[in-house]
């Protein structure tokens, strides 16, 4: 599959997502991943909508992987959202080899040892290992909040903000 | 009498209940939710629910109006959506005002009828429109 561009976001598909990085990565199919919301049959039907029109799958991260290896997932260029960022490492660690990650959201969870980063994204300081195994990976990760924003190095903002 | 609460990203609900205020004086049963950014979709979800449970109970129902489809105001209200209560997606000031002149004696589904079709006349071109009476 051609991943053009993975989004961890725990909003999910929302208007960011579908006013502009859909079009700005050229994506022709939208991949949820995360193992609950692919159990959640409310989420599977709703998500679908919320997409505007862009053909969307809501798939575990076992299933992201092997649709990724299907003769479909080979031929589309697709926008891969991790809900969480373990959810990005596993997609990783299991073969998926998207061309750039950047951070959307992470609504924080009331009480975890959260630190908001950003307005809209919240680490804590097990998250920050997690993001720091992804760039390991071989990336530059990103918290654009449009497209055309400027990439700054999240690692380099979770450093300034201790974690 | 139907409760109504509108759900948007930031103050955009707050205000759009204000400026119908300011037509059509103060209302009682509706409510407004406006999303943080840093609001998880599950809290906004619980926070529309009970607004419309304090808006709807003991009338005839509720209606939500959100601001875009596919946001996350609009994807946490789809459970309600779900559970039998209309919620109408692109809401407009015309619109709204429409709904609160209505919902005395409709029922939730006549209201969103008329919801739809008044937020679809609402948006117009105000050029054509004076051109169309000069000529």
């Amino acid at each position: 599959m051609a991943v053009v561009h993975m989004r961890i976001d725990n909003r999910l598909i929302h208007g960011q997502v579908t006013t502009s990085w859909v079009s700005a990565v050229g994506a022709d199919r939208i991949v949820v991943t995360n193992d609950d919301v692919a159990r959640d049959p409310v989420q599977k039907l709703l998500l679908p909508q919320a997409a505007r029109g862009v053909p969307t799958s809501i798939l575990s991260v076992e299933e992201t992987l092997e649709f990724a290896r299907s003769p479909q997932g080979e031929k589309e260029k697709v926008l891969v959202i991790a809900k969480l960022p373990s959810d990005a490492l596993r997609l990783l660690e299991g073969g998926l080899k998207p061309r750039e990650v950047n951070v959307g959201n992470q609504a924080p969870t009331p009480g975890t040892r959260f630190k908001m980063v950003t307005h809209s994204i919240a680490v804590t300081p097990e998250e920050a290992e997690i993001y720091r195994k992804i760039a390991a990976h071989g990336y530059t990760l990103t918290c654009k909040m449009m497209p055309s924003d400027r990439p700054g190095d999240f690692l380099e903002l979770l450093r300034r903000n201790g974690l | 009498m139907v409760g109504v609460v509108l759900v948007s990203h930031g103050p955009l609900a707050e205000g759009l209940k204000a400026a119908a205020e300011m037509i059509v004086g103060p209302q009682e049963r509706l409510a407004a939710v406006g999303m943080d950014p840093a609001a998880a979709v599950e809290a906004l979800r619980a926070e529309i629910e009970s607004a419309l449970a304090s808006v709807a109970e003991g009338v005839d129902g509720g209606l939500i109006l959100a601001d875009m489809l596919g946001g996350s105001p609009s994807n946490a209200s789809g459970y309600a959506a779900l559970a039998g209560t209309p919620v109408i997606c692109g809401v407009n000031l015309p619109m709204l005002l429409e709904v609160l002149m209505r919902r005395e004696t409709a029922s939730p589904g006549e209201l969103a009828a008329v919801a739809l079709e008044s937020g679809r006349r609402g948006v117009t071109d105000l050029g054509a429109q004076l051109s169309g009476a000069a000529g």
